[in-house]
């Protein structure tokens, strides 16, 4: 599954910094916006998805994705 | 927490879990005070798994903390768990609120949350009910600072970790698991072996005579893999179990199986099929990995075991013993 921020819809709320148990947000105070810095840390708990107040961020899953991506 | 401490918890969260799971393990759902808390004291949130509420009330006592705290009837999950099993939710907070006339108790509208509810909890729901929500720490043993600090959190207050104390207690809880597994795979092989007994008798006997050392080497075995955790290469558990098994079986067979050839290949595909599973069951205690990394470390397992199994079925028709 990959993480996707929609920039256009994020407010700025820093929830899912807040809320990321693995660091993988960072707060970009140059444009007041949020940014994904360690998407591989990811472990899809969607604490970030549930909780962004401006609907922006996204956990999919992509058709095709390497098995062993975080395995190894 | 001293090492024997550690160890008796680790034991007696495997015993209470896993041995007698009808034993009731949740705490009655309610409005705790910690200390002498007034209508200004903070409100904390957590689950009412039984060993979630005992450390969090102790860790809280030892750093001084006066709170509120407002256990929620999470089935008598845990915090993480029970947020991702849809157990933990806004919903069922709104619902402790309620049943336990909390804002009566309270001049304020602002509840601290652990942080690891937040995959369950939607803050907005909380929100729209006129509640301002604050995802507080990983750790219970960091509130007090965080507190101190006006509900500001350290980049490392919010992350999770699995240090040597916490891979210890796991290892503990789950060698019992892993022990108690051996028992139903004895008798099942053994039953097996009535109907199947030219496939089956060489190994069902194999692991009869040697139930003592598969015990030794479960545990020995499964505190290596939490120990050596972060050092093992590769970050899937199926993996880091075939680079330590591929070291540690072949020498215990060396030392300990060398009767026959067949005793020694029994004894090769036994230990490392166990070494395989402790390894990758391991992943489960981890709070790196998430579900999809576990499913798919589960399938590498799975095709391992089925491969090591025929080979243990199959090596005694070969080699003719």
């Amino acid at each position: 599954m990959v993480t996707h921020i929609n920039l256009k819809r994020c407010i700025g709320c820093q929830f899912c910094v807040q809320v990321c148990p693995r660091g993988c947000f960072e707060y970009d105070f140059e444009i007041n916006k949020v940014k994904l810095v360690n998407p591989i840390l990811c472990l899809k708990c969607r604490a970030c998805e549930l909780n962004c107040e401006g609907d922006a961020i996204r956990i999919e899953k992509p058709i095709f994705q390497n098995f062993f991506a975080q395995l190894i | 927490m001293g090492i024997l401490e550690t160890f008796k918890e680790g034991f007696s969260i495997a015993i209470a879990g896993i041995a007698f799971p009808g034993l009731n393990l949740n705490v009655t759902p309610g409005l705790y005070p910690i200390g002498h808390p007034t209508e200004d004291s903070p409100i904390l949130v957590t689950s009412n798994y039984f060993v979630t509420y005992k450390r969090v009330v102790s860790s809280l006592e030892k750093q001084d903390v006066t709170a509120w705290l407002l256990v929620v009837n999470t089935e008598g999950v845990n915090v993480w768990c029970s947020a991702a099993g849809g157990n933990f939710t806004a919903e069922k907070i709104l619902d402790q609120i309620d049943d336990t006339n909390l804002s009566e108790a309270v001049n304020h509208r602002q509840l601290i949350l652990p942080q690891l509810s937040a995959s369950g909890v939607n803050h907005l729901v909380l929100n729209k009910a006129k509640w301002e929500v604050k995802f507080g720490p990983v750790n219970i043993n960091d509130l007090g600072e965080y507190l101190q600090n006006d509900l500001s959190k350290t980049t490392s207050m919010s992350q999770v970790e699995f240090n040597l104390r916490s891979r210890i207690e796991n290892c503990v809880s789950h060698n019992v698991f892993i022990s108690l597994i051996l028992i139903p795979l004895i008798l099942g092989i053994q039953i097996l072996a009535q109907p199947l007994g030219f496939l089956l008798q060489p190994w069902a006997q194999w692991l009869l005579v040697n139930v003592i050392f598969l015990l030794l080497f479960i545990w020995a075995f499964g505190f290596l893999v939490g120990i050596l955790y972060p050092i093992t290469p590769f970050n899937s558990g199926f993996l880091k179990g075939v680079i330590l098994s591929a070291i540690l079986v072949p020498l215990c067979a060396i030392l300990f199986f060398t009767s026959s050839l067949l005793d020694f290949i029994l004894a090769i595909g036994t230990l490392f099929l166990y070494g395989i599973v402790i390894s990758t069951d391991f992943d489960g205690f981890s709070p790196f990995w998430g579900t999809d990394f576990i499913l798919k470390d589960y399938l590498l397992l799975t095709g391992a075991a089925v491969i090591i199994i025929i080979i243990l079925i199959i090596s005694p028709i070969i080699i003719g013993g």
